[in-house]
């Protein structure tokens, strides 16, 4: 960025060059100056509530990275199975955090709003630029929004894409778009943040939103920025009449508060009758547990009822099918591990069957330094196939379950026989296994 | 993306430090990056079907910026308009709150995404628990301002004389 004359000069001009002014005659409706007329609205409402979201992005980004590795490995991708709840805490998070977006977003947008009515709509190409990297921002956001909650409500009518992949791509949209719209905006968010009181007399009381969150090196010369772009009344109006500023942050934080405790009850156990709008409870299901994908809909039942059913167990050793009662034979194990949903809902039982390891070492194998390929009796769908790594395979925990809460398993859950590790996705913990296949390292 | 340039008269020349310039330099070419990335994963992923994924890209922008956020802003002018100044804050607090919960709730009371051999999925009654969730919304809001009126009796610091 140096002021070198020559292309970047004159891309620069070009870029700040004036666009012919618009007609006065066309700025009707909500282009008409005094159209929004709260005085609530400020750049520093509009900036505690931008850092708030980019935290809470942020958040569902990292977890939704994790998610999304975990079921779509990478080379360099490690990912433990222990704690037993990891990937149940993540996962609950990502969720939560998504939820808890909606309420915040609204009240971001609502605070910038006016701005879409810019008057004129275009000054210049760099202002065009910027219009509409905000558009993309906006509407990625409001994409992972909506599409996320239409997942959690099993809704993927409306959705004419695969709801997996567009909010995976979409969520690095908007992530850029957020990084793009803070380096736009970082002198404003600076200034917004280094206010403290303002142009009114009445001074707001102690307990403000703390500066401290907010960069804001007081280096020299620069501890106070002069000129404000917009007559904002930094202080809002009388209590009496309407919300004060600290009050709309107080009703988002009363709105994330509503949203959180209508809806984590499907993850945290506590809450399930609190949580009157949970798309699960974890109770409730066949043996007492939710499924995401019942026998029916999978068109297992015929094969995972058959007599003749086995499970092929392929290793260096050679293969071996087994029946229900082979595996039954093997030493049995109880564990309690949650199941955990993509969805965000999760609930713990108790597992008993094989431990996978113990198959391993049966079909020739060394848990340390092989990985298992699980096939499911489906014959189609995106999950009937998964595989387990080495810090999984090794781990006591990893069962092929037989057994739910002291029954045998449902047929909803599995039967006759599934995968059940700790800190995995649901869509991992192959149900109605038909082969497991042992490769050496 | 361009360098934006500075923001139009925020902070005079004399308040910009160092290094304003390239940490915006540097924050806009990464989410350019970003998003580029984003764009090329999207429209190379042979499952995410790029045209429907446009299409709603668009929809739930135009829908949002033209219906939901048009309708939410003539609420909020409604209640300006209709209740008394002094439980404004809280009304208008209770029917934000109230609206984000109908926009959270609005698919799962709808129920499309239940499937009859999935019993457990979608297990509750939902219009029953948006109502619910309402009550308890405006219940608190209430509280909230009999205990405001209790602390701070029919007091007006800038003398502005209350509806009614």
């Amino acid at each position: 960025m140096t002021a070198a004359p020559g292309p970047t000069e004159r891309l620069a001009a070009l870029l700040r060059r004036s666009l012919p002014p618009a007609p006065d005659r066309l700025r009707r409706g909500p282009w008409r100056a005094g159209t929004f007329t709260s005085p609530l609205r400020s750049t520093r409402l509009t900036a505690q509530l931008g850092i708030a979201l980019a935290l809470a992005f942020l958040t569902c980004f990292l977890t939704g990275l994790i998610s999304h590795f975990i079921q779509h490995p990478a080379w360099w991708t490690y990912w433990p199975s222990r704690p037993v709840s990891l990937y149940r805490v993540t996962q609950g998070i990502h969720v939560a955090t998504g939820l808890a977006i909606i309420p915040m977003l609204g009240a971001k947008l609502w605070s910038v709003y006016p701005r879409l009515f810019t008057w004129p709509p275009v000054r210049d190409p760099a202002h065009a630029i910027e219009r509409a990297s905000i558009a993309v921002l906006v509407s990625a956001a409001l994409f992972q929004v909506v599409t996320g909650l239409l997942d959690v409500a099993l809704w993927y009518a409306p959705m004419p894409f695969f709801f997996t992949a567009a909010h995976y791509w979409t969520a690095w949209l908007a992530v850029g778009a957020i990084v793009t719209h803070i380096g736009v905006k970082l002198p404003l968010i600076r200034a917004a943040l280094a206010r403290r009181t303002g142009l009114t007399s009445r001074p707001e009381a102690g307990g403000d939103a703390p500066d401290a969150g907010g960069d804001t090196p007081e280096a020299g010369a620069d501890a106070r920025p002069a000129v404000v772009d917009e007559p904002i009344p930094l202080v809002a109006p009388n209590p009496a009449t309407g919300l004060t500023r600290r009050g709309l942050l107080t009703a988002a934080g009363a709105a994330v508060a509503a949203v959180t405790l209508a809806t984590v009850g499907q993850t945290v156990r506590p809450l399930s009758r609190v949580s009157v709008l949970a798309p699960r409870r974890p109770d409730i299901g066949p043996q007492g547990l939710p499924v995401n994908k019942s026998a029916v809909s999978a068109g297992v039942v015929h094969l995972a009822r058959d007599p003749a059913y086995r499970l092929d167990v392929a290793g260096p050793a050679g293969s071996v099918r087994l029946t229900v009662a082979d595996l039954a034979a093997f030493p049995q194990h109880t564990v309690s591990l949650p199941i955990t949903c993509v969805e965000g809902w999760s609930a713990a039982a108790r597992w008993t069957g094989v431990r996978l390891r113990d198959l391993v070492a049966y079909a020739g194998g060394d848990a340390d330094r092989t990985r298992v390929h699980a096939r499911s009796l489906q014959t189609s769908g995106r999950y009937r196939l998964s595989t387990i790594e080495p810090p999984h395979l090794g781990d006591p925990l990893t069962l092929i379950a037989l057994r739910l809460n002291g029954a045998t398993l449902h047929i909803d859950h599995g039967y006759p026989c599934r995968l059940i590790a700790p800190s995995r996705p649901g869509v991992l913990q192959t149900k109605w296994l038909a082969a497991l296949t042992v490769e050496e390292l | 993306m361009g360098d934006p340039g500075p923001e139009r008269g925020v902070t005079g020349p004399a308040a910009t430090p160092w290094w304003m310039r390239p940490v915006r330099a540097g924050l806009v070419a990464a989410g350019g990056a970003l998003m580029l990335y984003a764009v090329l994963g999207a429209v190379t992923d042979r499952s995410d079907r790029i045209g429907g994924h446009l299409i709603f890209l668009v929809a739930v922008l135009v829908g949002h910026d033209w219906l939901l956020m048009p309708l939410a802003i003539a609420i909020g002018a409604l209640l300006a308009r209709t209740v008394p100044s002094r439980a404004r804050a809280e009304t208008t607090a209770a029917a934000y709150v109230s609206g984000v919960l109908l926009v959270v709730a609005l698919p799962l009371v709808l129920g499309l995404g239940r499937t009859p051999d999935e019993p457990s999925a979608l297990p509750l009654n939902y219009g029953r628990g948006l109502l619910i969730s309402v009550a308890v919304v405006w219940f608190a809001a209430g509280a909230t301002f009999l205990y405001r009126r209790w602390r701070r009796p029919a007091r007006s610091p800038t003398g502005e004389p209350s509806r009614r």
